[in-house]
């Protein structure tokens, strides 16, 4: 029954983890694209303006990556906490 | 060519928006299912960039809706989701490629030109603009099924008109496409077939004098509505041209 349990939450920790992981690939993307479109002029101004974007996106990617982070914590505190149990 | 981009990301939208008007093609961009099969229905683009994970309206639902409806336009599927099952679901329902996020912007336009280059090869080789028919495969020309005897630059400047689908055409722009000069080389050599080909088209039968190739003054030249089809209304949608003065 416990055992039951302890893979059902598994499960559901790691939907939530695919989800947060489909999130950071939208500014990963973003980034990739942003700065290859910036390449593509090969002008200095349009250079800069696609890093200051891309500066931006990694403000996103960070965000989520924390995201990721605290719930991966989560998952690590509790599965010592059974352990431990 | 003319792209819309369905992307509910802002940013990511915005990039491959400013992207692929780079690479030449007509771009719009909307950010919800239901605003995207809207205008897709509407304006059938020859490709759209469909992203899965969209509010209102899904990229399945979006496709489901598409199935049977548009059949000359092409879909690239966008996903954040690497599972093998919902890229096959996706080519079930019709669309052309899936691309998985994270993706290169260039692998992205590779793809693009594949799907251009696939769908002229299947397309209907003739083009029609009212009573206008070109066809490129014989390279034969008829207005109310007279036969047009044209030149080869005029027959290539009549098909770039007509494959621009009722939006204006720059003369830099027909320069560069049709005589493969550059835009602002002082040459007055469009006007010039533009007036040998409204002659011929309109030449002979009293019904061929309705203009075929309108002026848009200060601009370029466009298909018109003297041929009995109505230039593609452009305000105000997502392809972002505005309104045009008209010669």
């Amino acid at each position: 029954m416990h055992e039951e349990m302890s893979v059902a939450v598994e499960e559901e920790w790691l939907a939530e983890l695919c989800d947060k992981l489909h999130d950071l690939c939208q500014p990963l993307t973003a980034l990739q694209c942003r700065l290859e479109i910036g390449m593509m002029h090969g002008r200095l101004d349009t250079m800069r303006a696609a890093i200051e974007e891309a500066l931006h996106e990694c403000e996103r990617m960070n965000n989520r990556v924390h995201t990721m982070q605290t719930l991966l914590s989560r998952v690590l505190e509790r599965q010592q906490k059974e352990r431990r149990s | 060519m003319r792209v819309l981009i369905i992307e509910d990301d802002a940013a990511l939208g915005l990039f491959l928006q400013k992207g692929l008007k780079l690479e030449g093609h007509e771009v719009g961009l909307v950010t919800d299912g239901e605003a995207g099969l809207e205008q897709a229905l509407e304006q059938s683009p020859d490709l759209i960039v469909l992203d899965l994970s969209l509010p209102k309206r899904d990229g399945m639902e979006v496709l489901e809706a598409m199935q049977g409806r548009l059949t000359q336009t092409s879909v690239l599927v966008l996903t954040g989701r690497s599972a093998v099952e919902e890229r096959v679901r996706c080519l079930n329902m019709g669309a052309d490629d899936c691309l998985l996020k994270p993706f290169s912007f260039h692998e992205l336009t590779a793809r693009c030109r594949v799907l251009l280059r696939r769908r002229e090869q299947f397309a209907d080789p003739t083009l029609r603009h009212g009573d206008v028919e070109l066809n490129r495969m014989e390279r034969k020309v008829t207005r109310h099924g007279r036969p047009i005897d044209l030149t080869g630059k005029e027959f290539a400047l009549l098909e770039f008109l007509m494959q621009a689908r009722g939006r204006c055409c720059t003369r830099g722009e027909l320069l560069k496409e049709v005589w493969q000069m550059s835009p602002d080389a002082g040459t007055n050599v469009v006007d010039v077939y533009v007036n040998y080909l409204r002659k011929k088209l309109s030449a002979g039968d009293p019904a061929d004098d309705a203009p075929v190739i309108e002026t848009v003054r200060g601009e370029g030249y466009m298909l018109g509505v003297g041929s009995g089809r109505k230039p593609v209304s452009r305000v105000g949608g997502v392809f972002g041209l505005g309104a045009r003065a008209h010669a």
